[in-house]
């Protein structure tokens, strides 16, 4: 005789905090404002505080919460008038690929923390500015007296370094 | 995620889509690339995953995105000529979006926490750091009255309190001394302002399970295990402490301590290979786990329980009471032949099971005091997989027609919990559980690869 153990709510919300970051950039990637990923974010904790019960233990967390934001992009950016950069078909590729990749948000997050004191003094300035302060990469541009296209060419070479270096880091954590 | 130039240019695509730079023909042909190339849609997740963190560390502040740290003259850098920012740069107002109305205090007070625990992992560290979670898994700290959930790697300091969910767990390295602390599920360990105790590291297990091995030079404070009930002062030695409000059992595997019970200050000296209780309900005694002589006993035993199952429902006996059931040991047996085997018997704390030495099958049992008890529930790394055995022998899969199931352990590092009932099927009451860690390997020498990998159970 044997039984599984079943998730309550405490635990589903733990699980949910544990793939916040990458809610929050499946979020982020569609609908591409800080702001409006957040919120989208709040009202998916929201519906995952209400429906755990409906999340069945053994199946994939964080497909089934993608999918609740998915839902929730889809109705917020209706009831807000925005325009979804994704078509359907894409999102499904998407969403697909996210589940795909999985991952560890909190060992992500320590591996960048890590990555990012490598990082030199003129990437550090334009991380600052688009990050910390920010700014779009016009802004940024405006603020270096730089040009929009070699900013997003010098944001997306600092993204591709770090994203290399956190994928080192965490094949070697005491690299 | 590799630095190609392939993937430079698809980055900069990226990079142009998520600041919404992209016009209309180039957003459908980003749509159709998304379709046609899952690499590329997966590098656009990873990257906005990227975009998301360095937002979260961001908002924050400066330190929490370089750590305080000088840049370094060989660092990662761009080629951009750009001059240095002027002062006040960073005082250049967020654009802010709207709030969404609906965003609940439940919420706001998760994200609070979620945020807490992102800054916990960021913020430079200045209190006194007493121990390193090394692992962990569904496992929270609270700290200054918050609660901060942590996974990987994290600072523990004076005055936190490490709790862990029913299947989580948490491994820690305490500094200055020699000290590993391996936690449970359902447990909490409160840590010691140091302020407040400056001579003694003095380690509070509210509740759960608690295995420590303290190995090597003598430690520069000494080191205090208290529980609701008891108290015990760490030496050289591995043990395992399960804590309840009205119980603690103390299972010494090597070495020697004493236990002091805190209701009368009475203690008793218990040695490697020996346990007690500290309750109110329970005479204090060091007693074996189990011993070589029951194995010798064993065929009489086997004679002796067959007519008993027979009769004993007849003779209607009082049901046993939670403090009069015991686990006294564990050990493996060989599922074909449900015969003991002898280097495992008993099942230490620290065993290597090495599978090439081990029979094809193989499960764990559990012995009792008394032999037959309601029930026996096995919790296998906090509650991954649970099973429930109602007769003797007690093991952890079920009885076949001869011999048993295969327990089918991977290699990786297991903790065992077994949980005695006064009733069948896991019903009535418990009675003092104990806890037994060991570890799967194929060939001695071999490191266990990652994190154990358990199989769905069969029925």
């Amino acid at each position: 005789m044997s039984e599984e153990s079943v998730p309550g709510r405490e635990e589903v919300v733990r699980q949910f905090m544990k793939h916040r970051a990458s809610l929050f950039a499946f979020a982020l990637a569609v609908v591409r404002d800080f702001q409006f990923a957040e919120d989208i974010l709040q009202e998916v904790a929201v519906v995952v505080c209400e429906q755990w019960e409906d999340f069945r233990p053994g199946t994939n967390f964080s497909a089934w919460a993608r999918q609740i934001t998915r839902n929730k992009i889809y109705s917020m950016s209706r009831a807000t008038q925005r325009n979804i950069a994704l078509t359907p078909e894409a999102m499904d590729c998407f969403e697909q690929a996210a589940n795909n990749v999985g991952g560890d948000d909190a060992e992500s997050i320590d591996a960048l923390r890590h990555c990012l004191r490598k990082l030199g003094d003129k990437a550090r300035q334009i991380v600052t500015l688009r990050y910390h302060d920010g700014l779009d990469c016009s802004a940024v541009a405006q603020r270096l007296q730089s040009t929009a296209p070699a900013i997003h060419m010098a944001l997306s070479r600092i993204r591709g370094r770090l994203a290399d270096c956190i994928t080192s880091r965490l094949e070697k954590p005491n690299a | 995620v590799s630095g190609t130039s392939s993937n430079d240019d698809n980055d900069v695509l990226i990079s142009r889509y998520l600041d919404g730079a992209l016009d209309a023909s180039e957003l459908a042909a980003f749509n159709r690339r998304i379709v046609n190339d899952p690499a590329f849609a997966a590098r656009l997740y990873k990257v906005a995953h990227l975009h998301g963190s360095l937002r979260e560390l961001g908002t924050v502040g400066t330190e929490n995105l370089y750590g305080g740290s000088a840049a370094p003259a060989d660092g990662i850098d761009v080629p951009l000529s750009v001059p240095l920012p002027t002062p006040g740069a960073s005082e250049i107002q967020r654009p802010r979006g709207q709030r969404s109305i609906a965003s609940a205090a439940l919420v706001a007070a998760m994200f609070l926490i979620a945020t807490i625990g992102v800054l916990y992992v960021v913020w430079p560290k200045n209190a006194a750091t007493l121990a390193i979670l090394k692992q962990g898994r569904n496992v929270w700290i609270e700290r200054d009255g918050n609660q901060i959930p942590v996974t990987g790697e994290t600072e523990i300091h004076a005055g936190d309190s490490i709790r862990t969910a029913n299947n989580g767990s948490a491994t820690l390295v305490f500094n200055n001394s020699n000290l590993k602390v391996d936690l449970e599920g359902e447990s909490h360990l409160a840590l010691p302002d140091v302020s407040a105790k400056p001579d003694t590291l003095d380690l509070a297990l509210e509740k759960g399970v608690l295995s420590a091995a303290m190995e090597g030079a003598k430690p520069a404070q000494p080191i205090v295990i208290s529980t609701p009930t008891g108290e015990v002062a760490l030496q050289n030695t591995q043990l395992t402490i399960a804590a309840s409000p009205t119980e603690t059992r103390l299972d010494v595997h090597s070495g020697a301590v004493q236990l002091s019970r805190k209701s009368d200050g009475k203690s008793v000296a218990i040695a490697g290979g020996q346990y007690a209780i500290a309750g109110n309900a329970v005479e204090m005694a060091a007693l074996p786990f189990a011993t070589p002589a029951r194995e010798k006993e064993e065929p009489e035993v086997a004679v002796a329980v067959a007519p008993r199952n027979v009769e004993e429902p007849k003779k209607k006996e009082e049901p046993l009471k939670p403090w009069e059931m015991n686990i006294t040991g564990f050990r493996v047996v060989d599922a074909e032949t449900g015969e003991p085997i002898p280097d495992l018997t008993p099942l230490f704390y620290g065993s290597v099971l090495e599978k090439k030495k081990l029979p094809k099958g193989f499960t764990v049992e559990a012995l009792t005091s008394p032999e037959q008890v309601g029930s026996i529930v096995f919790e296998l790394n906090g509650r991954q997989r649970v099973f429930v055995a109602n007769k003797p022998p007690y093991t952890i899969s079920a009885i076949k027609d001869k011999g048993f199931e295969n327990l089918d352990l991977s290699p990786g590092m297991y903790n065992l919990r077994a949980t005695p009932y006064t009733k069948p099927d896991g019903k009535g009451k418990p009675g003092p559980y104990m806890v037994v860690r060991f570890q799967v390997v194929r060939q001695k020498g071999q490191k266990p690869q990652g994190p154990p990998g358990i199989p769905p159970p069969k029925q």
